[in-house]
């Protein structure tokens, strides 16, 4: 299989996804990129991003249990696949590559 | 599962309206989550900064939702096309359907509107649609069958009045087709047809026939579907060549199809007749309103089907008084209208001197072969004026539904706001408008032909000539549709995507701009219906007048109680010895009949035919202007006549019953022959010359003047001649009683019977009948201008009532201001009032300037009204206004009606 790249906000998400681990909702991570981030993303931009990695494979998604409140229905909850996983570690290894040869360069 | 659903929607309450919108045009997929995500979001955020901020914070994710969603969609859509087809053109195509399909559902939306808007223009291009393709049927339509029918030329006499030609004499015909080098050929049919009886095997059955000359089929380049077509030796001599062509439906309906091969034994009144020849089954005659033919005989064989007819065949064909051949000709190649009419002219003076006649009398070659120039003259007068008509109702149209399009636009400000903001163009906001007027274009389009498949049939019976309309409209008309209803599309288009573009976003979404645009163009478009309409409406009052008119006219005799049966003798053995016998004996039974006041007999029903003679200058007349001809008309009646069309005798006497054989030959003549003929000096006594071989005939009164060939017709000169001394085989009997005339027919039939059981009856009728047939004339016109006018007027009101209903609805802050400062209620409805009348009034004034230029396209149309008719002209605005106050009474009521703390809470 081909090695999926990610872009940056992309990234972000995954890593938030991965963060909030099985507990991920698009509001989830809109606050989460907000507090650890400090990033204003919006849902717009999220689901986008997480429509499109589900179809790429690197995330996973179901209904999750309803909640335990009046009228409290099923959320849809977000996961990292291996390939998720995978895509994140690939990205984060090309990261320090290039900081390791920058930093080499530099002294 | 629709629980849930609206579970959702419910607690989804708490979301700004707007947020709950935009919500809406997410995918279902996403919408549930997107619901849940922006509670918790709201949640949280009036809780931290309050509800107005947490709403507003609402609105913009969702705004952002749906920017986003549709920036994926578009994307996927890309990268799942085929990497190596990258153009544009599918983009566009795509955006195309899209706008399409959107516009589709936004008009779905709103069925009300999308109901109206599409019958309206419906109606404007059926009307079009339904004149377009009359005018085609009489125009364009080349006669099936024929070969390269543009070659073809008609040629006619002409005597000097523009649009006017009519038959030949056979010698005449003789001489341009010996003349002629720039015509291939130049053949001539009988400009009537013959009602014969025909007996194939044992039946017989009545057939009509066309007698033609041996070249006419090859002139036309029609094909024989069996067999052959005449030769030249058939028509070169009388009564000598008894052969037939068929039409291919007598062939198959009475000969029995393909089995009865040509050579089969044809019976017409008598005379043995055989089938040479079957017409190719495409053709069915020259022009539209041809009739039917059933078998077409040799010109030279006329005589032996009717046989001792009116005048004696060979003297008829050999006269050139006498006009009654219809002559058409075939260009050769380099050949040209006006080169055949350089080329017969000439021979036109020779005849002229040669035989005599009027100074300005010749010749008219024609590429309307299909029409008597004359009647081809006032059929396009006709078409002309009623394509006018339906423009005017198009535009009318077109104008109704660009106000209530813009209207709706204004109305769909907010929606057309957020599209902007989620990035849409001004250029992307004008094409969804355009899509959507295409829609309601191809929608109205659709209609407009189904309607005018109906209509086109019925206003073709209301044509004064009677053509066949096919049940489906053809490709010209389909296309002629589509391209007008593409141009009403993309006008109605503009006005409403012109406004879309270009406006300042955020004030649309937040509603400030609801005063702006759109105000002046509207106004427009209201003056502008108006005017259009009053033209119309001016239109339909002339024509009603001259309706009217046409009815009260004085005929010159008196149509009620008038009934008239129409005998052929000649079809039934008669010489004019036997003949003369029964007519005295037939009018001495009717007259003897109950409740019969007077029974005579009468060539001519008026309105029925157009036998006239040239009478030339004669020893004792007095022409007026260097003429030395005199076309009248001639009737031949027999005693009682005049009495019973109550025609009253001016001078002289009346026919009696010594006018007869061996009496002096007499004649009566009308009043305008009189003063045509002998000016001043009194008629009584003189005479005049009726036939060159016959003494001159004594004139023993004047009676005065009547309409003879049509209603409108000018005085013209008419001679009435005694019909024991002129005998004719085609005659009417002329019943007049007190009572029904129409209860008459039976009893009158079996009086005749009696005499000849044997005897067939033309159709039988009363005169009340003939004259209302001619005033149907002016009935189309009335009916189809009408009808239009109604519309336009009801369009015209329903746009002002439209306008102004909408401008109280949008000014109702303003009118509750007014009237918390003190402006009366009655005030402010004058003011709504004067503001529709003012358009009205500058919309009447713009109209009636029009219709004044317009008024030569009515010119000739009318009876006994001026095309600039004043009463018509002052009527018409008159309704006009007055319906236009009419359709004000709601909206000012409306604005009466405005409470000032509800109008000041708005918003």
């Amino acid at each position: 299989m081909a090695r999926t790249s990610i872009g940056e906000f992309e990234e972000l998400v995954l890593l938030a996804v991965r963060r909030l681990h099985r507990e991920a909702t698009g509001g989830a991570i809109q606050d989460l990129l907000r507090r650890e981030a400090g990033r204003r993303a919006s849902l717009g931009a999220i689901y986008a991003v997480l429509d499109r990695t589900q179809r790429k494979g690197l995330v996973e998604s179901w209904l999750g249990a309803p909640r335990a409140v009046v009228g409290g229905r099923a959320r849809r909850h977000y996961a990292l696949t291996a390939g998720g996983e995978q895509a994140l570690s690939e990205s984060r290894r090309v990261r320090d590559a290039l900081w390791r040869a920058s930093r080499e360069a530099a002294t | 599962m629709a629980r849930v659903e609206r579970s959702r929607d419910v607690s989804a309450g708490s979301l700004p309206w707007l947020a709950r919108e935009l919500l809406r045009v997410l995918p279902a997929s996403r919408r549930a989550e997107a619901i849940d995500d922006l509670l918790d979001l709201h949640a949280r955020a009036s809780a931290s900064s309050g509800e107005g901020a947490a709403g507003r914070a609402c609105v913009r994710e969702a705004l952002l939702m749906v920017a986003w969603s549709a920036y994926e969609s578009r994307r996927r859509r890309r990268e799942s096309r085929p990497m190596h087809h990258p153009t544009r053109k599918p983009a566009m195509l795509a955006d195309v359907a899209q706008d399409l399909r959107f516009a589709v559902r936004a008009l779905g939306r709103r069925p009300g509107f999308a109901l109206i808007t599409i019958s309206v223009l419906g109606l404007g291009i059926g009307a079009n649609v339904t004149i377009f393709t009359l005018a085609d049927r009489l125009f364009r339509d080349a006669p099936g069958g024929v070969a390269n029918a543009h070659e073809l030329v008609g040629v006619f006499r002409s005597w000097g009045v523009p649009d006017a030609g009519g038959s030949l004499s056979y010698p005449d015909y003789v001489d341009y087709r010996a003349a002629t080098r720039t015509l291939s050929g130049l053949a001539a049919f009988s400009s009537g047809t013959i009602a014969a009886t025909a007996r194939v095997g044992g039946s017989s059955a009545p057939a009509r026939l066309l007698t033609v000359t041996d070249n006419y089929f090859r002139v036309l380049g029609v094909d024989p579907a069996a067999g052959r077509f005449f030769r030249p030796e058939e028509n070169r001599t009388p009564d000598t060549h008894p052969v037939a062509v068929v039409s291919w439906r007598y062939w198959m309906d009475r000969m029995g199809g393909a089995e009865a091969a040509p050579g089969a034994e044809l019976v017409i009144n008598g005379q043995r007749f055989t089938v040479i020849g079957v017409v190719s089954p495409e053709f069915l005659g020259l022009s539209p309103a041809s009739p039917r033919v059933d078998v077409y005989i040799p010109i030279m064989m006329r005589n032996a089907v009717a046989p001792a007819s009116d005048t004696a065949w060979r003297e008829r064909v050999a006269s050139m008084r006498d006009r009654w051949v219809g002559v058409i000709g075939r260009l050769t190649p380099g050949a040209t209208v006006e080169s055949v009419q350089a080329e017969l002219g000439p021979v036109a003076t020779r005849i002229r001197e040669t035989w005599g006649g009027d100074s300005n009398e010749s010749v008219l070659v024609s590429a309307q072969f299909r029409w008597y120039p004359g009647t081809r003259a006032s059929l396009s007068r006709l078409t002309r004026m009623l394509l006018a008509a339906v423009g005017l109702l198009l535009a009318i149209a077109i104008a109704n539904v660009a106000i209530l399009q813009i209207a709706r636009a204004s109305a769909r400000d907010r929606e057309l706001g957020i599209r902007a903001a989620l990035g849409a163009g001004r250029g992307r906001i004008a094409r969804q408008l355009l899509a959507e007027s295409l829609v309601i274009g191809g929608a109205g389009c659709i209609v407009g032909v189904a309607l005018s498949t109906v209509a086109a049939r019925v206003a073709a019976a209301w044509l004064p000539v009677s053509i066949h309309v096919d049940a489906l409209p053809d490709a010209r008309a389909l296309l002629f549709a589509f391209v007008i209803a593409l141009f009403a599309s993309v006008l109605v288009g503009i006005a409403p995507a012109a406004r879309g573009a270009g406006r300042d976003v955020l004030g649309l979404i937040q509603g400030r701009d609801r005063h702006a645009g759109g105000g002046r163009v509207r106004d427009g478009l209201v003056v502008l219906q108006v005017a259009l309409s009053l033209v119309l409406v001016a239109g339909a009052v002339m024509f009603a007048r001259s309706l009217s008119a046409a009815r009260s006219v004085d005929t010159g005799f008196d149509d009620r109680g008038v009934l008239i049966v129409g005998v052929n003798l000649a079809n039934h053995g008669y010489d004019a010895e036997r003949g003369r016998v029964f007519l005295r004996e037939a009018i001495d039974r009717l007259t003897a009949l109950p409740a019969v006041s007077v029974a005579t007999i009468t060539r001519q029903v008026p309105f029925g035919g157009d036998w006239t003679t040239d009478l030339a200058e004669w020893p004792g007349a007095d022409f007026a202007g260097g003429r030395d001809t005199l076309t009248a008309g001639l009737n031949v009646v027999a005693p009682g006549y005049f009495e019973g069309m109550g025609i009253p005798v001016l001078r002289g006497r009346a026919f009696d019953r010594s006018d007869d054989r061996g009496t002096a030959p007499v004649v009566i003549i009308n009043e305008t022959f009189a003063r045509l003929a002998f000016g001043d000096a009194d008629p009584l006594g003189l005479t005049v010359p009726l036939r060159d071989d016959w003494p001159p005939m004594l004139i023993a009164g004047v009676v005065r003047d009547a309409k003879y060939y049509q209603l409108d017709e000018a005085p013209w000169p008419q001679i009435y001649a005694p019909i024991q001394q002129f005998y004719m085989a085609r005659v009417h009997f002329l019943v007049r009683t007190e009572g029904d005339a129409a209860a008459l027919a039976r009893p009158v039939q079996r009086a005749l019977l009696e005499l000849d059981p044997a005897l067939a009856f033309e159709p039988v009728e009363t005169l009340s009948a003939v004259k209302a047939e001619q005033v149907a004339r002016f009935r189309t016109t009335a009916h189809l201008v009408g009808l239009t006018g109604l519309i336009a007027l009801f369009l015209a009101c329903a746009g002002l009532y439209g306008v102004m209903a909408w401008r109280v609805s949008r000014r109702t802050r303003e009118l509750g201001l007014r009237m918390a400062l003190g402006a009366t209620r009655r005030g402010l409805a004058a003011d709504v009032l004067g503001n529709g009348l003012r358009l009205a009034a500058a919309g009447v004034l713009i109209g009636l300037a029009a219709a004044l230029l317009l008024g030569r396209l009515v010119e000739g149309m009318l009876f006994g009204v001026h095309p600039r008719d004043p009463v018509s002209l002052l009527l018409a605005p008159i309704l006009l206004v007055a319906v236009a106050a009419a359709s004000l009474v709601v909206p000012a009521r409306r604005a009466m009606r405005v409470d000032p703390l509800i109008a000041m809470r708005a918003d």
